[in-house]
């Protein structure tokens, strides 16, 4: 099931258009139904808020994944997972990984490449406040739910307490 | 036995036991209240508030705590701090025609952050602040950062409509006199409820076009007419959190458009939209966004709007200045320069209407004179404020009428 959901995912993200950043949103895939995918997020208090700098990201595989300007960021908003106990690709302990994700598509700073990466809430702890992170491109309002940044995306998660986000890889853009 | 030696007030004070500080302490208050006879004995009591007047706001909070909702109310005229009402996740707010009652829908889990999701309608008398009685919802509510448009009661005050999101749209019909949930309408791709009448709402749908959804007593849809597209979403979407004077609603748009829609009739009717942006704040760079990023009053006619000189995507930036436009003769009156950047406004809907602008980051609460367009002043410590709710000028004549 996992294999389809990214596949599905990465179809949709490569066939969007560039300019309307639509392209770092593609869809997602719950119970085998595409869904509208809806970059989660972030009730919270955006204070101290960090956000990319145009034409600029911290490089490589060596950039700092603690920063907001890292590379795999850059269609972020809510709080790093690596702030927050766990990692790029890890939930923190106790908290559930949301089956759901959105997706963006994120040009590696010392590569010419673009890389799809799956933006993938950690849900049912209370929000872990540390590493805001609002890169709001593509963002639109909620009727245009599944784009809307705002929202809570912990569908399918039993608990929709949102805590963190990681960004996952998943697979080079074709 | 080589035991710690236990610190006590004896060991600091030889020769005056604990009990003897304690006696001592005693009689001297006893003393010296003894002296200050001329203050009466007084009681403890619990404030009770008067219905919210006119330059009164609710600031809502969502998330102060993490999973707790704070709503702040503020009186604008005095700068003062009335009282607060507390909720659950991310709450969203409506009130009753005649702001006696405020209705919050929130949701609860039974272990605080985890365990099964309650979604209820919490009441609470304006002037106690007390709950007053609760409808459970379908836990099915849209969870975002609040919008304004989430919830509404109707204008005869008996039906409290919910927004869904499971991700798939539709609203929840609460009957507020019988207390239960009549049912659900279902608004595929539309979402929101911009109320223009007992019976009616109004959803903003994914394409660009508004849903007028008719329903009955029993909380069934009867007619559900959708107009075509007004904008283009791909291009120059509207926000959402559009203002309205009486059926008419004002959308701004990330560009700087505004699109006049008229609701009052069972399908929405776009009006003529105009720019607000001449070619110099083109090129100034001067866009509208923040959150709650519109006021109007109907008496003065003036649309007020947040702006900052952004670029593609700073639609939610906090705004720098805030700019207001005759509705009539669509063009600019006045720029207000705000002390401190804010992300949400609020204009009173009274004849001598002050204008609020409220900071996530700040926690502040900025007053203007909306006639003199002079700066008040500003309150702190204000949490994250998302929201500014107001009383409208129906609501205050109701309420004034009823005293």
């Amino acid at each position: 099931m996992d294999g389809l959901v990214e596949r599905l995912t990465r179809s949709v993200a490569q066939r969007t258009s560039r300019r309307s950043f639509l392209v770092r949103l593609g869809q997602i895939a719950m119970g085998g139904a595409v869904l509208p995918l809806l970059p989660i997020d972030r009730v919270t208090s955006k204070a101290g808020a960090q956000t990319m700098q145009e034409g600029h990201s911290s490089g490589g595989a060596s950039g700092d994944d603690t920063t907001c300007d890292y590379w795999r960021y850059c269609a972020f908003d809510g709080f790093l997972c690596t702030c927050c106990g766990g990692s790029i690709t890890e939930c923190p302990a106790g908290t559930v990984a949301s089956p759901t994700a959105w997706v963006g598509t994120c040009k590696h700073p010392g590569e010419a490449k673009e890389y799809i990466v799956a933006y993938r809430d950690c849900c049912g702890k209370a929000q872990c406040n540390r590493c805001m992170c609002d890169n709001n491109q593509g963002e639109m309002p909620i009727y245009r739910t599944q784009l809307n940044n705002d929202t809570v995306w912990c569908f399918g998660s039993k608990e929709m307490a949102y805590h963190c986000t990681t960004a996952v890889i998943l697979g080079e853009k074709a | 036995m080589n035991r710690p030696k236990q610190s006590s007030i004896a060991d600091q004070r030889p020769g005056i036991s604990f009990a003897g500080v304690v006696t001592i302490v005693a009689t001297a208050m006893f003393i010296g209240s003894a002296a200050l006879a001329q203050i009466p004995p007084e009681k403890s009591t619990v404030r009770v508030l008067p219905v919210p007047g006119p330059h009164w706001v609710y600031l809502l909070d969502p998330l102060t705590n993490f999973m707790e909702a704070r709503v702040s109310i503020i009186n604008g005229d005095t700068l003062g701090f009335e009282g607060m009402l507390s909720g659950g996740y991310v709450s969203v707010l409506a009130f009753a025609p005649d702001y006696k009652s405020v209705y919050m829908a929130d949701t609860y889990y039974s272990r605080g952050t985890r365990g099964e999701r309650t979604d209820v309608v919490s009441a609470f008398d304006t002037t106690t602040l007390k709950p007053t009685g609760e409808v459970i919802l379908p836990p099915k509510r849209l969870l975002s950062n609040p919008k304004q448009y989430s919830v509404g009661v109707t204008s005869d005050g008996r039906f409290m409509l919910v927004s869904n999101l499971t991700p798939a749209t539709s609203t929840s019909v609460v009957d507020l006199s019988a207390k239960k949930v009549l049912g659900e309408i279902d608004t595929p791709g539309c979402t929101q409820v911009l109320l223009s009448g007992n019976r009616k709402f109004t959803a903003m749908c994914a394409d660009g076009s508004l849903l007028t959804v008719t329903f009955g007593d029993d909380g069934k849809a009867t007619a559900k007419n959708r107009a075509k597209p007004f904008f283009n979403v791909d291009k120059d979407p509207v926000f959402d959190q559009p203002v309205m004077i009486g059926a008419t609603v004002y959308f701004v748009s990330y560009y700087g458009m505004v699109y006049p829609v008229d609701l009052s009739g069972e399908t929405a009717k776009p009006g003529d939209p105009w720019s607000m942006l001449s070619d110099e704040d083109k090129k100034d760079a001067w866009l509208p966004g923040g959150w709650e990023l519109e006021g109007v009053n109907p008496g003065q006619g003036l649309l007020y709007v947040l702006m900052h000189q952004g670029k593609d995507w700073s639609h939610e930036q906090a705004g720098t200045e805030i700019w207001a436009y005759d509705l009539s003769k669509k063009s600019r009156v006045a720029r207000i320069v705000l002390p401190q950047v804010a992300d949400s406004i609020y204009v009173t809907q009274d004849d001598k209407p002050l204008l609020f602008a409220a900071s996530h980051d700040s926690g502040t609460l900025q007053v203007f004179d909306a006639t003199t367009r002079t700066y008040r002043g500003i309150m702190n410590n204000l949490g994250s404020p998302w929201i500014i709710y107001g009383v409208s000028e129906k609501g205050q004549q109701a309420a004034a009428a009823s005293h």
